[in-house]
């Protein structure tokens, strides 16, 4: 089943509530089959806008992390020379080889070639997959990064690889910027959905955003969201840029509220906005046969 | 006994460079010959690591003193395991040379 990636360059623009919108749309408008990806791991609130669903399972996720063995260690330089990341000190008359959690990328090549046989790998946590749901549906999925941890690009490789129901359609909430867990969140997409809000920081990040999706060759649209101000600047720069303007939702400070309260049903149907969430769905439906 | 004091250029005459990891350069001063050594910093254009990179070098080159403005917490970690002694000047526009008057 196909991808949807909701993503923005600048924090704030909108990519839950298009998400939500979505995701409500294919569930109760069109009786189609799709789970919520919360990829915000550093943040994940999606949950909030589904107190109906209940936790249902936690997965603990964990990485590899090289550690050195001081006795066996014969200072031989081999781990240091082959990693990418200058994880590895080596000091041999303070005896001191170690291995910076912060820096590693557990790719294991250190396990490779030492040939002392003084690295092992231990399984460190870095977080969790909580999913959702009822009457025996999982209907969202959310990763969840242990706070302080740099591993926000790890955690999102796993839950891509492993924690994805391929049989249905998967709409992905996106952490905003434009990263490495940006990035890696919008590889493999079948379609990108840019959320931007008109205003000089609002076309300033989709600029970024633009760069990245370019850059990878991902299909992409645009949604311009609380449009309520000038959009005529953003407008141009996406013909400029021959970018396709999905829609444009317009600002409605009652949807704000309904966000305030994490209460979709009043951000989707008290306002209004159900037929907006049906467009963008028939739009992207008609682009990668959804 | 060496004392390691980052700088900001090759020359007694320059002052102590107010980044650690990154410094342009390492004024190494022994106290047996009393000679100044000053060398380039190969890490300072690294991408990450760069203080234990930094107190690798100066620990195996037998350093055990060093003065910086500042230290990161990874350096200082070990540096602390290393029982190297960390001085930070209290002029922070103070010069190689100024430096190792007072050292001396």
């Amino acid at each position: 089943m196909k991808k949807i990636v909701i993503a923005s360059g600048k924090g704030g623009t909108g990519k839950t509530t298009v998400s939500i919108g979505l995701h409500q749309t294919a569930l109760k408008d069109l009786n189609r089959e799709a789970v919520l990806y919360d990829f915000d791991v550093e943040e994940p609130n999606d949950h909030l806008f589904y107190q109906e669903l209940e936790l249902k399972k936690s997965i603990g996720l964990t990485i590899p992390i090289p550690q050195i063995d001081e006795e066996k260690c014969t200072f031989c330089g081999k781990c240091k020379a082959n990693c990418s990341f200058n994880a590895i000190t080596l000091i041999p008359k303070a005896n001191i080889a170690q291995v910076s959690t912060e820096l590693c990328h557990s790719c294991g090549a250190c396990v490779l070639v030492c040939k002392d046989e003084a690295i092992t790998e231990i399984h460190q946590p870095i977080g969790e997959i909580n999913e959702f749901g009822q009457n025996g549906q999982i209907l969202l999925k959310e990763g969840r990064l242990e706070i302080g941890l740099p591993h926000q690009t790890a955690l999102i490789r796993q839950f891509k690889k492993s924690h994805i129901d391929r049989s249905k359609v998967a709409i992905v909430d996106a952490p905003p910027g434009t990263s490495c867990p940006v990035v890696h969140s919008v590889e493999g997409a079948d379609y990108v959905i840019a959320v931007a809000e008109p205003s000089p920081f609002g076309l300033n990040d989709l600029k970024l955003l633009v760069e990245v999706l370019n850059d990878i060759k991902l299909p992409y649209g645009v949604i311009i969201n609380k449009a309520d101000n000038d959009t005529e600047e953003m407008e141009a720069y996406l013909k400029k840029q021959n970018i396709e303007l999905i829609a444009k939702i317009p600002y409605d400070k009652n949807v704000a509220e309904g966000y305030s309260k994490a209460n979709k049903q009043s951000i989707i149907y008290d306002n209004n906005l159900k037929d907006e969430f049906l467009n963008i769905w028939n739009f992207v439906a008609k682009k990668i046969n959804l | 006994m060496i004392t390691a004091i980052t700088s900001n250029a090759n020359t007694k005459a320059a002052q102590v460079d107010e980044k650690f990891g990154r410094c342009a350069y390492f004024a190494l001063h022994n106290h047996a010959t009393g000679e100044t050594e000053f060398i380039d910093n190969p890490h300072k254009n690294n991408k990450g690591g760069v203080g234990s990179s930094v107190v690798e070098m100066l620990a195996n080159r037998e350093v055990t003193q060093i003065v910086a403005i500042e230290f990161g917490p990874k350096a200082k970690n070990l540096l602390e395991k290393l029982s190297i002694q960390m001085i930070v000047p209290e002029n922070k526009q103070i010069t190689i040379e100024e430096i190792i008057a007072k050292i001396k």
